[in-house]
């Protein structure tokens, strides 16, 4: 099933001086229960079609379409609450928050009671390996791994059919961006969630089931998966 | 909204001293505000109070200030004082005469037991003054100004209730050395007032009394050195120097006849008031000062830690807050952090000065929110974007 649909879509960042034309006509639609790596030299475009994906800004041109309807023309700051969870390689938590406060505060802020909250935190927590000695804890006193496991817990926790992560294991050593990855690739089937990878690591890539290569902000190779995607030329 | 604020709190609390940096400022300022406000309110005070005891004298002399025995007396007047001893006396004057006669007041006003304090018909000169040393016995009195050609009172604020239009009847019995005593009755305007409640009896005279007084007195033959008023407004001295120099013109010729002259003695009234007026308006002028200084400085803290919490806000955006819920929050917790200093200061400066304004502090809340709102307003907007982009 479709559930995120990008159409023809552009986008100009413009500044006083000069304008720079970072997507340009790219077309996709992503279904449920996937895991996607999105590849791509520097400044190809992977950050900001991402941006337009968590609804952060809407296309210069075209339509991204969550669904059926167009971002253009939705609360997008809901899209970002109920269906999108966007992590990037840092700063996804609150760094005054413990890891549970963290993951209980957006559920609560949608409404949710605060012992539900609560609830659904631990198990989401410890889902992603993440033991109850660690849930008082403040950003700083955990790991870079660590974090992004919070991060991940906290987008399972909002039941959001959409993970986008930008860069999610770029601070992290091989181990545990592996772990990450495997974590990621585990939601998409068990979830039934799409996750969609930025990334400029191939061994990352490697695990995705569909890989898409965009340069000069274009997608310039879809649907690859028969060769592995470390063969890929950036 | 309940849950962003209860989690805005918990992370406050884990500011650190950095908590501190609001309240502290918010405190000072109140602390500052409020101790101006203090200092006005006790300069008002200081100046209203100069404003209604000051005593301004204004005397009339003659120009060289001679003795007045000499002064030619027109006609006839009359002067009635009250004396310890002798409840009321009435002195008679006549030019031809000069002669002192005494009368006893038998009754007021059929029988109501008040006390008339004093009825003249044109005021004393200096020949009365010598002659009775008690002329001036009650504070504040001066029989001379009493001057006019009617008979005119100077009663009890209880009598002047009872009586209409300012007149007031008298029965006086009059004794004559070699005659009989005869009563006689008499009208006389009412034209101020006394109260004895604390022992020494003060004298009201209105205004207009007292300009019709003076240009009685300009009208009449009569001079004295010894005359003296005693404003009873000092709101009005200013009008009443006004009237004065129409009567008293500066400049008189040097062989005028009847050579007179006003002096107000008024320069230390003004020495008293002019420094608190001067430091009224100095304070006057600080506190909206220090209003200006609370929108910038609450501008300034709030930019400084919404810059410092960029990476927070921007993560607010990406998990789907609201813009409106996060310039809520950010102005919320200023708001918050700044009354508490605000009740802080509010507080010392009651204990240590007993003195408690609201109003003053609440202008300044309402001045550093304003400040905040910039900032509050950046923070809701933030791009998190453009940050992923700084933090590369
Ligand atoms: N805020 C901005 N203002 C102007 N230009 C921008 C802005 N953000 C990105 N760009 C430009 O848009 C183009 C695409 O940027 P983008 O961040 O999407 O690339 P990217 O593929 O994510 O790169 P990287 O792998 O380095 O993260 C680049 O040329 C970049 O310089
Ligand atoms: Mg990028």
């Amino acid at each position: 099933m479709d559930v995120l649909t990008i159409n023809d879509v552009s986008y100009t960042y413009k500044s006083k001086y000069q304008t720079v034309k970072a997507l340009d006509g790219v077309s996709y639609s992503f279904e449920t229960g996937r895991f996607y790596a999105v590849v791509g030299r520097s400044g190809s475009g992977k950050t900001t079609l991402l941006s337009l994906m968590a609804g952060l800004d809407t296309p210069t041109e075209g339509a991204v379409l969550f669904g059926e309807k167009n971002t253009a023309s939705i609360n997008r700051d809901n899209l970002r609450l109920e269906h999108v969870s966007v992590i990037y390689q840092s700063l996804n938590l609150f760094p005054l928050l413990t890891a549970m406060e963290n993951v209980t505060f957006p559920l609560e802020y949608k409404g949710m009671s605060k012992s539900r909250a609560k609830k659904i935190a631990a198990s989401k927590l410890e889902s992603v390996g993440i033991g109850k000695t660690m849930h008082n804890r403040l950003p700083a006193m955990l790991s870079g791994g660590e974090q992004q496991r919070v991060a991940i817990a906290r987008a399972l926790a909002t039941k959001t059919e959409i993970i986008l992560a930008d860069e999610p294991t770029g601070n992290l050593d091989t181990e545990n961006s592996q772990n990450i990855i495997q974590l990621l690739k585990n939601l998409a089937v068990t979830e039934n969630v799409c996750v969609i990878v930025v990334t400029h690591d191939m061994a990352v890539a490697d695990r995705a089931d569909i890989v898409l290569r965009m340069s000069d902000g274009k997608i310039v190779l879809g649907e690859y998966g028969k060769e592995p995607a470390s063969e890929i030329k950036l | 909204m309940g849950t962003m604020f209860r989690y805005a709190l918990k992370r406050q609390l884990r500011e650190g001293i950095k908590i501190l940096a609001v309240p502290l400022v918010a405190f000072t300022l109140v602390v500052l505000i409020n101790a101006l406000g203090g200092i006005r309110e006790w300069l008002e005070y200081e100046y209203e109070y100069t404003m209604d005891n000051f005593v301004v004298v204004a005397q009339l002399s003659d120009l060289w200030g001679d003795v007045t025995d000499e002064l030619a007396v027109a006609q006839d007047y009359i002067s009635i004082f009250t004396d310890p001893d002798m409840p009321v006396s009435l002195y008679r004057f006549t030019n031809e005469l000069m002669l002192r006669r005494s009368f006893e007041v038998k009754s007021l006003i059929g029988d109501i037991g008040v006390e008339l304090i004093g009825v003249t018909g044109l005021a004393a000169d200096a020949v009365l003054a010598s002659e009775t040393s008690d002329v001036n016995f009650f504070y504040g009195y001066d029989e001379s100004l009493m001057q006019g050609n009617e008979l005119t009172a100077i009663v009890s604020d209880d009598l002047l209730e009872m009586v209409d239009g300012g007149r007031v009847s008298i029965n006086i019995m009059v004794n004559l050395p070699g005659e009989e005593a005869k009563a006689r009755e008499e009208e006389v305007t009412v034209i101020g007032t006394v109260s004895s409640d604390t022992g020494d009896s003060l004298v009201y005279l209105p205004f207009w009394t007292v300009s019709a007084l003076a240009e009685d007195i300009a009208e009449a033959p009569l001079l004295s050195e010894l005359l003296s008023i005693t404003l009873a407004e000092n709101r009005e001295l200013s009008a009443f120097k006004d009237v004065a120099s129409l009567i008293f013109p500066r400049v008189m010729p040097v062989f005028d006849t009847r050579p007179f002259a006003m002096t107000i003695y008024d320069s230390e009234f003004f020495e008293t008031l002019e420094p608190l007026r001067q430091n009224l308006i100095l304070v006057d002028v600080a506190i909206p000062f220090v209003y200006i200084i609370a929108v910038g400085v609450g501008f300034l803290t709030s930019v400084l830690l919404t810059r410092q919490r960029k990476a927070e806000f921007a993560v607010m955006r990406s998990v789907g807050m609201r813009r409106g819920s996060i310039f809520t929050v950010a102005l919320g917790e200023q708001f918050l952090l700044c009354i508490i200093g605000s009740a802080l200061g509010l507080a010392a400066i009651a204990v240590f000065w007993g003195y408690l304004n609201f109003e003053r502090p609440l202008i300044f809340l309402a001045c550093y929110m304003l400040g905040a709102i910039f900032s509050a307003a950046r923070a809701a907007r933030t791009n998190v974007l453009l940050l992923l982009r700084e933090r590369e």
